[in-house]
């Protein structure tokens, strides 16, 4: 009998707490827990050129390059709402602005992996950039290049191994920045582990050092 | 009258150039073979070529596909059989990937880098033909992950300077067919002196093939 009214008051426990859970989410006093999300592990493919501005360059057989920007600025800054894209016809010079990308009223400047004319751009970045988060070394790419000397633009390029070792100090050299350049009561949010920055950690900078991040990163 | 006469003769050439044209195709009488010079150079901006005339393209995944450049299956012209090692065999830059047995003369392509062989191309295998109808694509051999790929692709050449030194291996080959080449050859390798014909390498005799072997592909 004891433990039948203790399973049944269990229940009844058990019953409110639902109840008053569903109530809460209907009146909307509990916001979906939006999940912390860490850096995900390097996936950067080994056929791609990387240089020193976090942009990478991908030679298409014919000789042109595909161009866009790696997976650390994306997840840095949190995602991309817009980008201003170079026209077709532009030239664009490495190291120099390639593209302007959006998130959350700030902005931040690509620089060019190389120096060429724009054949080609993914125009849907310009109203919906999220691609670049779901697919930054595939669809999320922004413009097409016609190198001047493909030989001498690609002498200054890791490939392979050799990228994704330097993309990890990257990743390591951006932890480093945030706990030198975060408020210390975002620190925490920023750095979970000490190792893994969290997606979108830049967005918790103020402008100076939101400053300071772009041009030791995309510089 | 005489328009039918005209006619009627006319008809008769014919029914004779016919008949003619019949019987020797029925005694397996073959036109002259056609003598082709080298085309204009083909190779993709986007190829890496090394000095010994293998191409390597950088796949996306970081693979490099392997073949032999238009120079080299030019110059032999036809390739009757393929060598290739097996799936994780090793190899190493400048020492040899494929041979090639052509008209009972062997060539060996080295590789452009070090690497272990993932894949072999089974189509080359079975059709040698296709390494001269499509070098850069169908003709592909081998598929290798490279030891290292930064130094590696920096060691070769790519874009306008890869086309202009095989225009200049072109060249080359030109002035080497013109002091190896015997008088009464001459037709069949350099007949306008500027071009070579495709094939010209098997025509030369050992020692100048011996050479060839040196001075280009090796």
């Amino acid at each position: 009998m004891t433990a039948f009214l203790v399973i049944a008051a269990l229940f009844v426990f058990v019953a409110v707490e639902v109840i008053r859970i569903q109530m809460a989410r209907k009146s909307g006093e509990v916001a979906d827990v939006q999940p912390v999300r860490a850096f995900t592990d390097i996936r950067l493919p080994q056929g791609l050129f990387l240089g020193d501005h976090h942009s990478w360059a991908r030679l298409t057989n014919l000789g042109e390059l595909k161009v866009g920007m790696d997976e650390l600025l994306t997840q840095a800054i949190g995602g991309i709402d817009t980008v201003d894209l170079p026209r077709v016809g532009d030239r664009v010079v490495a190291g120099e602005t390639l593209a302007t990308v959006r998130r959350g009223g700030r902005s931040l400047k690509i620089a060019s992996p190389v120096t060429g004319t724009v054949v080609n751009h993914n125009s849907g970045l310009e109203r919906d950039g999220s691609v670049i988060e779901e697919d930054p070394y595939g669809s999320g790419w922004m413009a097409s290049v016609w190198p001047e000397d493909l030989g001498e633009s690609l002498g200054s390029y890791r490939v392979g191994a050799k990228s994704i070792a330097w993309m990890r100090s990257e990743t390591q050299r951006f932890c480093d920045f945030m706990s030198d350049n975060a408020s210390p009561e975002s620190v925490g949010a920023v750095l979970a582990d000490g190792a893994h920055p969290i997606v979108g950690a830049a967005q918790s900078l103020d402008d100076e050092a939101w400053s300071a991040f772009e041009s030791a990163f995309t510089n | 009258m005489v328009v039918a006469v005209i006619l009627v003769s006319l008809f008769f050439f014919l029914a004779i150039e016919a008949i003619g044209l019949v019987l020797k195709r029925r005694q397996g009488v073959v036109e002259e073979a056609q003598v082709t010079a080298f085309s204009d150079i083909q190779l993709p901006k986007g190829l890496f070529i090394d000095e010994g005339h293998g191409w390597a393209w950088l796949t996306e995944t970081g693979e490099l596909r392997l073949g032999a450049d238009e120079f080299l299956s030019q110059a032999v012209g036809t390739i009757d059989h393929i060598d290739l090692p097996a799936v994780g065999t090793k190899v190493a830059k400048g020492e040899t990937l494929a041979s090639f047995h052509c008209k009972g003369r062997e060539i060996s392509l080295n590789s452009p880098v070090n690497g272990t062989i993932v894949a072999t191309n089974d189509t080359v295998m079975n059709s040698p033909s296709s390494i001269e109808n499509d070098p850069y694509g169908s003709g592909w051999l081998a598929s290798v992950w490279p030891v290292e790929h930064t130094e590696a692709l920096k060691s070769l050449k790519v874009g306008e300077g890869a086309v202009a030194w095989l225009e200049n291996e072109v060249q080359r080959f030109v002035e080497f067919l013109a002091c190896k080449t015997s008088p009464e050859l001459v037709g069949a390798t350099l007949p306008d002196g500027a071009r070579p014909v495709v094939g010209s390498a098997l025509a030369l005799d050992d020692e100048g093939w011996q050479e060839f072997r040196k001075d280009f592909i090796a």
